[in-house]
């Protein structure tokens, strides 16, 4: 461990960060917003346009001639046949960010929208925002980078870490060493603040479900500091086992959870009313995703940049800041596949689920806010954490699905927060596919106190501005892997151009 | 004011740079390894 560099900077680098948050949470809360202010307002434009050409890159790479290009070997064929390969990336693309945001987030651009249009088409433009934060966008980037793992680990034989494509693809220069350390020591950074943050949102989220179930007013954040003891306990004891099926059987749990509360709120709640909204938006998403993808609202005024930046430009950075992470896991599940077949399945799939999803939590918000004395908006902009258990007691048993989404909601952030140690362990020793526990006790331990300070700000607007000040040095690794990767596949990837492919 | 500016155009003068890199990496021919 203390000849390995790359560890020791990542766990100090964290470490700091945690510590700052736990003996000067203002300070660090202000450094972020400051600076993230600054990076965001400078460089919108460039972060929306690495979002957006991802997307182009993703979309073309499946549609070109190196669509045919397998994930392995030429002979090697797909480890899990399509379904449940479908039903894992099903899996990667839940987790307790949906949960959270469901209702929550499509309220809350409603009500800025809504001061500028009517209700109907103010509706609609909401659902059309959060459907692009949550779809093709971020799977792309997600998609981006697991095919550049897979591809180099799978056929190229290299360790399945972030900088092994620039090692392998820019040969010359005394350069390519040190970057590619730096890029594997910033997808570290990156995915430790990123699960920190999803971490402390998590912990919101069941301290207000908490506290709805059971009626408690005021104590939030003594709750929210046992629930975060008990959260603690939880990931770090499975990660001194191998306890890998545990996890994937609890995984599966919460997914069923989170599953079937959907199909309940569409069956129980208004049916035709969500089924017309999920149609609707997913129209308006269609039809605008071109427009939104470069949007960056000049000469908007200062309410729709602040919204703008809190929002949009915050995802994407967000999804930057999980791609390494979830691109392991997307990677590890699709070796054997061709890249047309990868993305076909990376990007659409998980796509059409999270359009779905919110068109059921955000059209019960709307019809909620539409159709009861409940103050469902103003319940969103100002506690997004209790908007999910607020929504569905528009329905009945609404004890009980707040009860299941809490439970979701726990084994979410358990999962994640193992997997995430598990993948930090990976990236900083070179690519081991079985870390040391010492190694993944030690990530359990930083991801908890990076946790624990994110959390102190007992703000989600902080949290996302400290994962966004992580993620956006990343930013400038992911254009990097891209072009290294077009690199090899033009360079080694000898495919048929079209004249040929036809005789 | 004048600070500000001066942050902001830096900011986006490294982005510059770094887009310029990135077409530069793809063009030139890497050799032998």
């Amino acid at each position: 461990m203390l000849n390995n560099p790359l560890l020791l900077t990542a766990l100090a680098m964290t470490a700091v960060v945690a510590l700052w948050g736990v003996l000067d949470t203002a300070g660090l809360a202000a450094f972020a917003q400051q600076e993230v202010a600054q990076q965001f307002s400078s460089r919108a434009w460039f972060i929306m346009l690495v979002a957006s050409l991802i997307v182009v890159l993703v979309l073309w790479l499946a549609f070109s001639p190196y669509g045919n290009v397998r994930l392995g070997a030429d002979e090697d064929r797909p480890e899990f046949s399509t379904v449940s390969w479908l039903t894992m990336l099903f899996a990667a693309g839940m987790g307790v960010g949906l949960l959270f945001y469901g209702a929550a987030e499509p309220l809350t651009h409603f009500s800025l929208i809504a001061q500028q249009l009517p209700g109907g088409p103010a509706v609609r433009h909401a659902m059309v925002v959060t459907n692009f934060n949550w779809a093709l966008h971020a799977w792309c980037i997600y998609a981006v980078t697991a095919l550049v793992i897979a591809y180099y680990a799978y056929r190229k034989g290299q360790p399945g870490i972030i900088g092994t494509p620039i090692r392998y693809s820019f040969r010359r220069g005394s350069w390519v060493r040190p970057v590619a350390w730096i890029a594997d020591l910033l997808a570290i950074y990156a995915i430790a603040i990123g699960l920190a943050g999803s971490l402390a949102i998590g912990v919101f989220q069941v301290q207000g479900g908490i506290s709805n179930l059971f009626g408690l007013e005021g104590g939030g954040d003594a709750l929210k500091l046992a629930v975060f003891i008990v959260l603690c306990v939880a990931f770090l004891l499975p990660l001194t086992m191998e306890l890998s099926r545990g996890m994937a059987v609890l995984s599966n749990i919460a997914m069923t959870i989170a599953f079937v509360l959907m199909i309940y709120i569409l069956l129980v709640g208004p049916t035709h009313a969500l089924m017309d909204g999920i149609v609707d938006s997913v129209g308006g998403y269609l039809s605008s995703v071109v427009r939104q993808s470069f949007a960056t609202f000049p000469f908007f005024g200062e309410a729709f940049e602040q919204w703008f930046h809190a929002w949009t430009l915050n995802y994407m950075v967000w999804w930057i800041a999980w791609a390494p992470f979830v691109g392991v896991f997307v990677a590890r599940i699709s070796r054997g596949r061709t890249i047309r077949e990868f993305v076909l399945g990376v990007v659409f799939v998980p796509s059409l689920f999270s359009l779905f999803w919110f068109g059921v939590f955000g059209g019960l918000g709307f019809y909620a806010a539409d159709n009861t004395d409940l103050p469902v908006v103003d319940i969103a902009v100002k506690q997004p954490e209790n908007t999910t258990f607020f929504v569905l007691n528009a329905l009945p048993l609404g004890a009980l699905t707040g009860a299941l989404t809490v439970a979701a909601a726990f084994l979410f952030l358990v999962t994640s927060v193992v997997s995430a140690a598990f993948v930090l362990s990976m990236f900083s020793t070179g690519g081991q596919e079985n870390p040391p526990v010492r190694i993944k006790l030690i990530w359990g331990v930083i991801l908890a106190a990076l946790g624990l300070a994110m959390m102190l700000t007992g703000d989600t607007g902080t949290v996302r501005a400290i994962i966004a000040l992580g993620a956006i040095p990343f930013v400038f690794i992911l254009p990097l892997l891209a072009v290294a990767f077009l690199k090899t596949l033009k360079t080694e990837e000898g495919v048929a151009g079209p004249e040929e492919a036809e005789t | 004011m004048i600070v500000g500016t001066l942050i902001d155009t830096t900011l986006n003068v490294v982005v510059f740079a770094f887009i310029g890199v990135l077409v530069w990496l793809y063009l030139r021919d890497e050799g032998a390894s």
